[in-house]
């Protein structure tokens, strides 16, 4: 069985060798295909700190490459493009981690989270699709086989912002307060300004196929605030009113994995079959 | 040929129902002879709010904090005389009118909710006081005062599986000192009956 296996790569590998004839720098033209994971360096919700996270989604987010391509004006120059599309997990299910982080705040040996039948207006249940669109320079480093193309970009990505409350019960007690998050923006989705600063590495397996690794690190800013209430409800007093900054900031890790298509090479290598 | 004549019968019934339900009046509108309901009487228990959710208590103390009222209403639905047809399938309206679907109105709708306490509450609420101020009907989102409640769900349309409801009335301020307590609830009604009821006596304690 094994030396079935050894034998397999070996002819899988020297087929590969008889494609990969061209030279290092030979394509011009290439879009890329992939799947990937975005997270923030530091997890907000998990620390208990509040982000459109906390009141949204989960921290990691798995998105598809949907549109990516490069364009090399220089032999280790080129401009590259990169749209995602993500669909975070629906806003709901956070609901019983928000409520969690709620008692833990209030004490849960002094409260009880409770059934709010006007659940519907800020617990809002539409899914929406992340999305981000970058620009930026490419520098490429290739071998024979292996490269690294290092690059910085800039863009946009859409930030679902969601309203947040819970009831709490006071045990022993007749008495409920209702802590509510609300956004100051009137869309449910936001944009934020991205930086990115990352490279790609791979492994020629043809002279047009690539298998393709991304890796980045990619800063988003935005000025989203929420106010927080805390309500008495049995006797309608406002104990606490505030405003939250949403962090201004955040690292997001962003890796993904998938293939590169060479669509046009550079003039010197098109006549190579 | 019988069954032709048969299905001519129904036909005849068909439509005769059907052209009563087209009577419209003057303004163009479906007259709306609605099913009505008609408060019949109440219960009440002493509610333990201590944990997550009230629960009726047939113990003889309770947190002072944390004790309510609960009334379970019985209600009697009255059967409008619009529905009450031999061939029941005739009686659909063809045009949809101003009635609720499946709505019950109140017929007698209730005018006012007071509780007066049967043993001395505080310093100004001696026994036989009215004490209403002190609870609050909860929906968890919002607390109401009896009255307020009363105005704003006094003549509530209800459908079938409303109208034995229960309202939860909390005892919002707690008497000073404790001790055994009880409680009678008047309900008076549009029609100037008045129903009360008396809770079960239970000490209030810290």
């Amino acid at each position: 069985m094994k030396k079935i296996i050894v034998l397999s790569l070996l002819v899988v590998i020297s087929g590969i060798q008889v494609f990969a004839q061209d030279g290092p720098y030979a394509s011009q033209i290439a879009i890329n295909a992939g799947l990937g994971i975005l997270t923030p360096v530091h997890t907000t919700f998990e620390n208990g700190q509040l982000s459109d996270k906390l009141v949204g989604y989960k921290n990691t987010m798995v998105y598809w490459q949907t549109i990516s391509g490069s364009y090399y004006f220089r032999k280790r120059l080129g401009v590259r493009i990169d749209l995602q599309l993500g669909f975070p997990n629906n806003p709901v299910a956070q609901r019983g981690a928000f409520e969690s982080l709620i008692l833990q705040e209030f004490g849960r040996d002094q409260y009880y989270v409770v059934e709010n039948p006007a659940f519907e207006p800020l617990h809002s249940s539409n899914a929406y699709i992340w999305g981000t669109f970058m620009a930026g320079v490419v520098y490429r480093i290739e071998g024979l086989r292996w490269y690294c193309y290092p690059r910085i970009s800039a863009g946009y990505s859409t930030i679902g912002v969601r309203d947040r409350d819970a009831y709490l019960k006071r045990k022993n007690s007749n008495e409920i307060i209702h802590v509510s998050y609300v956004r100051n923006v009137d869309l449910s989705v936001t944009s934020s300004f991205n930086l990115l600063a990352g490279f790609s590495t791979g492994y020629k397996l043809t002279n047009r196929l690539y298998v393709n690794a991304d890796f980045s690190l990619m800063q988003s800013e935005s000025d989203i605030q929420f106010t927080r209430s805390v309500v008495n409800v049995s006797n309608a007093q406002t104990l606490e009113e505030s405003t939250i900054d949403y962090p201004n900031s955040i690292l997001n890790f962003n890796a993904n994995i998938g293939a590169v298509l060479v669509l046009r090479k550079r003039r010197e290598f098109r006549d190579l079959k | 040929m019988l069954i032709r004549r048969a299905l001519m019968t129904l036909a005849v019934f068909y439509l005769l129902g059907g052209a009563a339900s087209c009577w419209v009046d003057y303004e163009g509108v479906i007259p709306c002879d609605p099913l009505k309901y008609t408060h019949k009487d109440f219960e009440v228990y002493n509610l333990d709010n201590r944990g997550a959710e009230a629960i009726v208590t047939h113990e003889t103390v309770v947190n002072k904090h944390a004790f309510g009222i609960r009334l379970v209403m019985d209600r009697d639905e009255i059967v409008s005389s619009r529905f009450k047809n031999i061939f029941p399938i005739f009686s659909t309206p063809l045009y949809a009118s101003d009635c609720i679907p499946n709505g019950y109105v109140a017929q007698d709708s209730i005018s006012s909710i007071k509780i007066f306490t049967i043993a001395d509450f505080d310093d100004e609420h001696a026994a036989g006081s009215d004490v209403s101020e002190y609870f609050s009907i909860s929906s968890t989102s919002t607390f109401s005062v009896l009255s307020e409640y009363v105005n704003m769900h006094g003549s509530d349309h209800l459908y079938i599986d409303q109208l034995d409801g229960k309202l939860d009335m909390l005892l919002m301020t707690p008497p000073t000192d404790s001790g055994a307590h009880q409680f009678t609830v008047e309900i008076t009604l549009s029609d100037e009956r008045v129903i009360e009821q008396t809770t079960n006596a239970i000490d209030l304690l810290e």
